[in-house]
Order: structure tokens, then C-alpha cells, then sequence
């Protein structure tokens, strides 16, 4: 009787978590799939699961401009004017403002949570009057901030999204980093200094290799936040400077409206640089996450 | 090498509390010193003014005569063992050992020839090649040790040292520990809560409690001659009974009265009439047969085997007194009378808990 129920609750719990990955994994299927399907399969009703006439036009509408151009004249009627460029240069964008804004927004986060830790700098609630950063909504300081930045002349630059990916997401690099160093003894440092080197060089001869790991696994998390950002990428430019978000958006025509094909290979292609990171700072992620096994 | 340590009026606050409040103490050259004290009492935060990671909010600290405040750790020419060691796990054992010296840019060979001389002192050669992580505890002590020790410091601060380790081991590197110390006539500030770390390889011995130290002495009269009822209740395993006594007079002699109407006779003596507390250690306690004047009957109410003795908490009035008893010399729920053996004589105010300085009596009383 017992072993019955339990068989049960295991067929129930199978159930549960194969309807927890079919809801997480749909929108995957739906992008990759739409990425490949003819125009007419798009939007249609019943929906096409898997199309049956496979193309890459969308993907050749993404990066060529002729195609682009010969697909609007053909089939979609006239495009925006910013998609009549390729999307190279979305995707060169977003990666010059996501890489940069995550290295000093992990930099400055390391400097400022080994302060904390170490030093107790601004007292016990500093971190969370950081944390106050991230308490409204961004889009509530989003009008002042297209303010500042044509008075500042930093819309639509590269520096102007740098600096403002940079200060949202420093309390998250400084919360997941001040955990990493919280598990660091600070003995370990004070050993060090006994040893002869100065307080800087403690940090970054013995600290900060031990958190190598936990310090890659923040960069992750902040890049995925920075190349995913829309709403400041869109209020802070003015076509100059493009970000991938924004391009994806950017596929509209005055016929169609949503280029819903063209956006999914789009959207298809800006998850793969993701990907790839975690991909390849996988074996320190696992140890990132499960710090604290450090041995005293 | 051997230096002399001064500490003069030393005041460190955090926040709203006082960690520690005014301490003074002149270590000499070779001297084993330690600070005991409950957590809390300032002894750690006195060894990181000396080691440099506080900053003392007045004072002074001398070395050899010469203030080292001004000085960062790095410049001070300290040796600190912390109470997690500390070892550099992923560097092996001569890594650890070489690291000062590589800091400090000493040559190739010379770091060598060093890290395999003290490698040999300690006992360390046959690990040289092992990593920090894989060490266990007392090797990883050693390493500790050997690390500060491979750079010649005028101090050496021992924080805790021992308080993560089993308690054969713990044995087994107290002397150790002073073996090295005497070897290298090292001048050691050693903390500790543990009374009998301090004991036993002390010199001399500053109990702390609130950040002020109440008394500085060798073990032997800290624990012949406690000067505050604190200290004498610190120290001392099986620790002592405090008993409230008031003293009356008996003509020119003196008489403590103490619960379950047990009078212990003072002496004679100039002792001011009025409440006190009397201190009396387990094994200044015996049985005995017969009952009467200076004798307390009670009823043994729990028994702690140690062995080679017995400790049994006798009920008295509505105390619990600790007496020292041969093994076998009583049963729980025996009724047994008590009186006194080549008692000390401690006798402290009820107010101030500092020790009043009475004639100590022989073992007939």
C-alpha cells in the first residue's frame, strides 16, 4: 500500500516536472521553430508546429541587406529604415556596451564588496542602501535620465548605455561578490600581510584567485542582464548606437507589422554568444555557485 | 630572536562598547605570556593592536623601546598564528613555508637552506611536499608555526591556537609548543580562553575580563592568590566553590558563617565584620567521619567520574558544592559531613569580588 502511493506520487511528480519543462522550454521550441518558417507559417491559424518547408530567408533578412531589401519589395512591403543595414552591427554594438558594462560593473563590485567585508566601509546597511538601487522600477528613472543625457551629450554613445548598464547592475555584483569574499577567511589575507605583503597585495594574490570562480559566475549573470536590457538601450539612442534588443524590435514593415519570422531568427542568434560564455566558464560556474566548500 | 613588548594604557572602542580599557603590560625578552580570558574579554582585539590590523584609540606599543604604531603588520616584525592557521591550502607545505621569505625577496638558496632547517625543528621534512589542504590540524599548527617563525620575528602572537584541536593532540602540542619557545627563547604573546593552556606553558598570565585585566602574575600565584573572585573562578578544574560567608566576631578571633550552619573559624585576625565570599577548591574538601564543629553535613547529589578521583556535588542548604573524593568514598544520596584540608584561605569582598587578604589556616581547622 505504501510502495503503491509512492509509485504514485513518483508518476505525479514526473508529471509535474515534465509540465514545468515543456512551459520552460516552449518559448524555445516557438523561436527556433518560427526562426524557420516561411512567411505565409508565420502567424498562421492553427499554428504550424514544425514547419514542413524549411528556409533560412529570415536569417539571410538578419545579416543581408539585399535580402532584406528584395524581401520587402517582394513580400513585405517597405521596412523600417534602420533594419535596412544588417544586424552585424547590433550585434557589435550590444557586445562593446554588454562586455564592457559587465567588466567594470564586476570590477567595481569586487573593489566595493571586499570593502564592505573587510572594512565594514559605510556601515552595516551600506549594502543594502545599494541594494535601494534596484527598488523602483527603471523605468521610473528612465525620463530623468534622458534628461541628463542629452544635457550630459551621452545619448545614443556607447558610453552613455555603458555607464548606466554599470550603475544598474552594481548591487548585483556587489551582493553575489560580497558573498564569495565573505567566504574567503580573512585570516588568509592577515597571514599574507604577516608574511610581508601589503593589504592590496593580499587581496590580489590570495583573495582574489580563490574567488575566481564566483567572479566568473557574476559576470555571466550581469552580461545576461546587460545583452538582454531593452529599455534603456531604446530611450537612450537615437539609431547611432544599436543594441540587439532593439534591432530585434527594429522588425516591423508598414504592410506585415511584426516580422515575427525575421525577430525569431534574430532572437535565435542573440542566445547563442550566452551560450557560448556559459559554455565555456561552465566548470568555474558549478564551483561558483557551490562555494563555501573552501577549505580554512 | 627576542624582544621586550610594552603595552601602555591601550583603548580600543567599537561602536558604543569599550573592547578594551586601558590595559598596560611589559612582556621581558623570552617571556611566555599569555592573556586569558572569557570571549569577549579584549584579548583578541589587544593581539591585533600588536600584530597591526587595529589601530589602538590611545596608548602606546613598544618594541624593543620603540613605538610600533605607526607601523603596518607587514612592517612590524611580528609572527601571528591565527586560530584557523590559515595555511595556503593550495600551496604545499615549503610553499608555505617559503612564502615570507619570497615576499621579502630572500635568495633562492638561502630560502631553501632556511625552509629545510625549521622544517627539520618542527617535523616537518617528511610533508615538505604536500599541499596546505590536505594537512591535518596539528600538521597544519606546525606549518603555521613554522611559517611565521621562517622569518625571524622579534614576536611571537599565538591567537587561539589550539582551540580546533582534539584534546590528546592539544596535550601533546602544549609541549611542544613550549619546547620550540624555550628553544628559541621567543618572546610569545599567546591568547587563550582555555586556563589550562595558559597554565601550562605560561611564564606569566594576565586574566582579562571586560577589557580590563585583573590581575598579572606566574600560574602559581594566580592560582594560589587570585585577586579578584572572576579569576579564581576562571581558573581551576574542578572549579572552585564560592560560598557566601558572613564573618562575625568571636572575641579577638574570627568565625565565617557559611549555609546549612557550617562555621568555619578564621582566626585572629583584624578582618572587618559583614558579608563576603569564600572560595574553597574541590580538593581543599574531604569526608569526614566524625561531625561537629567546623563540619557541614549534606547529601551527595551527583558524582562526575574522572577516573582517578571522583567529584561529588554535595547538597548543601541550597547549594551545590564540588569536593574532590577518593573513588568509592561515597554513593549518590549519601549523607556525608565535610570539612576543610589545608584551605587557602580565600576570601573575597561580596561587593567588589577583590580578594581580602586573610590569615590562611591549617588543615585541623
Amino acid at each position: 500500500m505504501v510502495r503503491q502511493t509512492s509509485r504514485i506520487g513518483l508518476i505525479l511528480r514526473r508529471f509535474a516536472v515534465a509540465f514545468a519543462m515543456l512551459i520552460a522550454f516552449f518559448p524555445i521550441f516557438w523561436l527556433i521553430s518560427t526562426s524557420f518558417k516561411p512567411y505565409d507559417e508565420w502567424a498562421q491559424w492553427p499554428p504550424v508546429w514544425v514547419t514542413e518547408r524549411p528556409t533560412l530567408q529570415n536569417y539571410r533578412i538578419v545579416f543581408a541587406p539585399d535580402a532584406a531589401r528584395e524581401f520587402a519589395a517582394t513580400q513585405a512591403g517597405s521596412l523600417d529604415y534602420k533594419v535596412s543595414g544588417s544586424a552585424w552591427k547590433a550585434f557589435g554594438d550590444s557586445t562593446i556596451i554588454s562586455v564592457s558594462a559587465t567588466i567594470l560593473s564586476v570590477a567595481f563590485g569586487t573593489l566595493a564588496a571586499w570593502a564592505m567585508v573587510r572594512f565594514g566601509t559605510g556601515g552595516e546597511n551600506y549594502p543594502f542602501q545599494f541594494l535601494t538601487v534596484r527598488m523602483f522600477p527603471p523605468i521610473a528613472v528612465v525620463v530623468p535620465m534622458v534628461v541628463l543625457f542629452s544635457v550630459l551629450r551621452m545619448s545614443d554613445t556607447y558610453l552613455g548605455l555603458i555607464i548606466a548598464y554599470t550603475a544598474f547592475t552594481l548591487p548585483f555584483s556587489i551582493w553575489m561578490i560580497r558573498s564569495f569574499i565573505e567566504e574567503v577567511p580573512s585570516e588568509l589575507e592577515g597571514a599574507a600581510m604577516i608574511g610581508g605583503m601589503t593589504r592590496l597585495q593580499a587581496f590580489r594574490s590570495v583573495t582574489l584567485p580563490l574567488v575566481k570562480g564566483g567572479l566568473l559566475a557574476t559576470a555571466l549573470f550581469i552580461f545576461i542582464l546587460n545583452w538582454s536590457e531593452f529599455l534603456f538601450a531604446l530611450t537612450l539612442t537615437a539609431g547611432d548606437v544599436v543594441t540587439v534588443t532593439v534591432q530585434v524590435a527594429n522588425y516591423v514593415s508598414a504592410s506585415s507589422g511584426k516580422l515575427y519570422g525575421v525577430q525569431a531568427a534574430m532572437g535565435t542568434v542573440s542566445t547563442l554568444p550566452v551560450i557560448f560564455f556559459g559554455y565555456v566558464i561552465q566548470r568555474h560556474l558549478v564551483r561558483g555557485l557551490t562555494f563555501g566548500a573552501i577549505k580554512r | 630572536m627576542t624582544a621586550r613588548l610594552e603595552l601602555i594604557d591601550i583603548h580600543k572602542r567599537f561602536e558604543d562598547t569599550a573592547a578594551v580599557n586601558g590595559i598596560s603590560l611589559a612582556l621581558a625578552p623570552g617571556e611566555f605570556f599569555s592573556l586569558l580570558g572569557p570571549s569577549g574579554c579584549g584579548k583578541s582585539t589587544t593581539l591585533a593592536m600588536v600584530a597591526g590590523f587595529l589601530e589602538p584609540d590611545g596608548g602606546e606599543i613598544r618594541v624593543e623601546g620603540r613605538s610600533i604604531l605607526h607601523l603596518p603588520p607587514q612592517a612590524r616584525r611580528i609572527g601571528l598564528v591565527f586560530q584557523d592557521y590559515a595555511v595556503f591550502s593550495k600551496l604545499t607545505v615549503a610553499e608555505n613555508l617559503a612564502f615570507g621569505l619570497e615576499v621579502r625577496r630572500v635568495r633562492r638558496a638561502e630560502r631553501r637552506r632556511l625552509v629545510h632547517e625549521l622544517a627539520q625543528r618542527l617535523a616537518l621534512t617528511s610533508i615538505l611536499g604536500r599541499r596546505g589542504g590536505s594537512l591535518n590540524m596539528s600538521e597544519m599548527q606546525r606549518v603555521a608555526l613554522a611559517r611565521v617563525l621562517i622569518t625571524n620575528p622579534e614576536l611571537l602572537l599565538l591567537d587561539e591556537p589550539m582551540s580546533n584541536l582534539d584534546a590528546e593532540v592539544r596535550a601533546s602540542l602544549r609541549g611542544e609548543l613550549k619546547r620550540i619557545q624555550q628553544d628559541l627563547r621567543q618572546t610569545v604573546l599567546y591568547v587563550t580562553h582555555d586556563q589550562v593552556e595558559a597554565m601550562s606553558m605560561s611564564d606569566r598570565i594576565a586574566v582579562m575580563r571586560e577589557g580590563a585585566i585583573l590581575q598579572v602574575a606566574s600560574p602559581d600565584e594566580i592560582f594560589r592568590a587570585p585577586a579578584h573572585r572572576f579569576v579564581a573562578e576562571f581558573i581551576g578544574d574542578p572549579p572552585i566553590n564560592m560560598l557566601p560567608a558572613t564573618v562575625e566576631g568571636d572575641g579577638s578571633s574570627r568565625i565565617a558563617r557559611l549555609p546549612a550552619n557550617w562555621i568555619l573559624p578564621l582566626g585572629p585576625g583584624e578582618l572587618a565584620e559583614g558579608a563576603y565570599l569564600l572560595g574553597i577548591r574541590p580538593h581543599e574538601l574531604m569526608l569526614s567521619a566524625a561531625s561537629g564543629t567546623g563540619t557541614a553535613a549534606g547529601i551527595v547529589r551527583f558524582l562526575e567520574n574522572l577516573g582517578a578521583e571522583h567529584v561529588l556535588h554535595v547538597e548543601l542548604g541550597d547549594m551545590l558544592i564540588r569536593v574532590s573524593a577518593r573513588p568509592g568514598s561515597a554513593r549518590i544520596g549519601e549523607g556525608v559531613n565535610l570539612r576543610t584540608q589545608s584551605w587557602q584561605g580565600l576570601l573575597f569582598d561580596a561587593r567588589t569580588g577583590n580578594r581580602v587578604p586573610v590569615r590562611a589556616l591549617g588543615a585541623a581547622a
